[in-house]
């Protein structure tokens, strides 16, 4: 960890602020920020020496003082409508970590309730465990973000849609997010959370699902930040037995991102899926670090990230597959495939199964390659310029990415985003 | 028309075409036949536009505009075609988008509008009918499983569906079996016509029986070293290259 007194000094004057202007708050959340800047200034930054991060030096985030706003930039209605969803029921809107009520649609649904994270009842410190690093500093400047939940049995039709804004109006503005997901048994819901960019913008959140017995969540991050913009990210998601964790997690913008999802199969026969597709150029750097934590037995878990790295982008992936003792008849499949594009591409991928029980089914692979130079010629002689062969060929090959999506508007908005953003990729060649 | 002159290339530094002459003028099919390593293939991927082979001398103009430092695609654009020896595998991209795709982009690159959606797929159904090909075709990502039959039957559909005015079939008869080569044929002659035209490359006679030829040529070692009509095909079958090489 790194220990810059400077940056301490200038996030407590930044604390300092805070404070004054959260007098009358609930007194967990003061505890909170406090605890966060105690943790941060013991622990600091992580840095390359750390094993998690030996791939991933955030020095772009670190070596910046960033600001924290309490009241959000203005943003008119139709600067966020290019980024709605059309397929939510409930589509809240952040502005620079600011909750936006009249740029959110709210509907109420029976079984549902949304209620921003800053206004909780319980203190968040018991639903979400503390951690070092960014999650310290998470803690320290954290604004708000939403807390979910679904009734028993409910089944909740279509999306409920979380809209992060990072203006980028004031540079070096940070938006510290926490959002809680919670299922009651049986119950069913789909959240996406859109994260989109600034320059010069940092986007870190910390996110807590939990399922209970036999809920099923599709869960979707949608990373569409600026390339000169950060973005770092924790989910940990408890799952009870028989529940279902359908993730998807799509890396199309930030310059620099990291995700950390951690998944903990708690009960019996439960079941997670996780999907992630990154396309990166120029100094773009992605990292995803997962683990899937199979506590119980009779679990099954799935995982693919999949990727098209150009330029002299960076990515990272490191899965880790934890299978205890007790967790006898696991099945767990993790595959990472990348597609390099350029020769000053670089990608470092980590398969990482520590396995204690002994009657288990666990499968991993990892490729990277380069495109098929014959197939690209094939297409061209057919009259099919350079970089549209390039973009039929990246989608071919990450269309299992998109087709896995059930929902229609989301796997239309991803198909569009992809295509553009392959297109790109492509006539950097 | 398709005009080659003087045509000198190499592949890493191995001079594989030596000096060949050849046109193929509107309307006519010419065939050039030859043994195993004469460059026929070669002379195929260069008139495509294949990056591998340097054009070290020559010309190669279709109807009068040169190819030659052009990209695959404005060649495709200008009406060359190439059926390919071994079709190539694409999974994730299926027959039908690859075709509309192709066909589109040909037709942006000559500054007209895309083709209604409705006529591509008459079209496309038409050809497949006339290819005997199985209408579950169209769906399939191409080339991925075929037989190698199937392949070339999907590369005279392209030919169909795209329309060039100049085709160049390299050894689509290859792998071929009696009923497949009848198709392969009934394909290939169906697009004959007075603007049309076509270099068949073979290494067997069998297939100038079904696609008679105007003219056939002799490659060997980089040159077209004899030409004649469909009765040089036959006086081959009998008696070899090698008779020609002394």
């Amino acid at each position: 960890m790194t220990n810059n007194q400077e940056i301490i000094a200038s996030y407590k004057r930044g604390h300092n602020v805070l404070g004054k202007a959260s007098t009358g708050e609930l007194a967990w959340k003061k505890q909170l920020r406090e605890a966060g800047l105690a943790c941060f200034t013991e622990g600091g930054y992580p840095s390359l020496r750390d094993e998690a991060w030996r791939y991933s030096n955030p020095k772009g985030i670190t070596s910046k003082e960033w600001r924290h706003t309490e009241s959000g930039a203005a943003v008119s209605a139709q600067g966020i409508d290019q980024h709605r969803l059309s397929d939510s029921n409930n589509e809240l809107v952040f502005v620079d970590g600011i909750f936006s009520q009249e740029l959110s649609k709210l509907n109420a649904i029976d079984g549902l309730s949304i209620q921003p994270t800053s206004e909780s009842s319980t203190p968040l410190n018991e639903i979400i465990p503390s951690t070092g690093g960014f999650g310290a500093l998470n803690d320290a400047f954290f604004q708000t973000g939403a807390i979910i939940s679904i009734d028993a049995g409910k089944e909740i039709e279509g999306l409920i849609h979380l809209l992060f804004l990072s203006t980028g109006k004031s540079p070096n503005t940070a938006s510290h997010i926490k959002n809680i997901i919670s299922l009651g048994e049986g119950a069913e819901a789909s959240v996406i959370e859109s994260y989109i960019g600034a320059p010069d913008s940092l986007c870190n959140t910390k996110s807590h699902i939990s399922l209970a017995k036999g809920a099923a969540l599709e869960h979707h991050i949608l990373e569409l930040g600026d390339k000169a913009g950060h973005w770092v990210g924790e989910t940990i998601c408890d799952q009870a037995r028989e529940s279902a964790y359908d993730s998807h997690t799509f890396w199309l913008g930030a310059g620099w991102a990291r995700n950390n999802l951690v998944v903990k199969m708690n009960g019996v026969e439960s079941f997670c899926n996780l999907g992630g597709l990154y396309l990166t150029d120029n100094q773009q750097h992605v990292d995803n670090h997962t683990e899937i934590d199979h506590v119980a037995p009779h679990c099954i878990s799935r995982e693919l990230y999949k990727g098209v790295v150009a330029g002299k982008s960076r990515v990272v992936f490191n899965g880790r597959v934890l299978v205890r003792r007790e967790a006898q008849r696991t099945d767990s499949d993790q595959a990472n495939h990348n597609i390099l594009l350029s020769s000053s591409a670089e990608i470092d991928t980590k398969p990482e199964l520590e396995i204690y029980a002994d009657d288990v089914k666990c499968a991993h692979g990892t490729t990277i390659g380069q495109l098929d130079a014959q197939a690209l010629h094939y297409l061209r002689v057919r009259g099919i310029p350079k970089a549209t062969a390039l973009e039929m060929l990246t989608t071919a090959f990450v269309m299992e990415q998109i087709d896995s999506v059930e929902h229609e508007t989301l796997k239309e908005r991803y198909q569009a985003l992809t295509s553009k953003r392959l297109l790109d990729l492509g006539r950097g060649l | 028309m398709l005009e080659i002159k003087n045509l000198h290339a190499n592949i890493d530094g191995t001079q594989i075409i030596k000096g060949l002459n050849l046109t193929v003028p509107d309307g006519e099919v010419h065939a050039i036949m030859g043994p195993n390593g004469a460059g026929k293939s070669t002379l195929a991927q260069i008139i495509a536009g294949h990056s591998d082979y340097e054009v070290t001398e020559g010309e190669v103009t279709l109807d009068g505009v040169s190819l030659l430092g052009t990209e695959p695609e404005e060649r495709a654009a200008a009406g060359l075609f190439l059926g390919f020896q071994y079709p190539v595998e694409i999974p994730g991209v299926t027959n039908s988008y690859f075709l509309r795709t192709a066909l589109n982009a040909q037709r942006k690159q000559l500054g007209q509008d895309e083709i209604d959606a409705f006529d591509f797929l008459t079209d496309l159904k038409n050809n497949m009918t006339l290819l005997e090909m199985e209408t579950s075709f169209k769906g399939r990502f191409v080339n991925v499983g075929f037989s190698g039959g199937e392949k070339k039957r999907n590369e005279i559909l392209q030919l169909l569906t795209l329309k060039p005015k100049m085709a160049i079939l390299d050894e689509t008869d290859s792998g071929l079996d009696i009923d497949a080569l009848r198709i392969v044929s009934k394909g290939v002659n169906s697009m004959r016509s007075p603007d049309r035209s076509c270099l068949v490359i073979t290494h067997y006679q069998r297939l100038l029986e079904y696609i008679v030829p105007d003219v056939i040529h002799v490659l060997m070692d980089g040159k077209i070293v004899r030409s004649g009509d469909k009765s040089l095909a036959i006086e081959l079958e009998k008696s070899g290259y090698t008779e020609l090489q002394a």
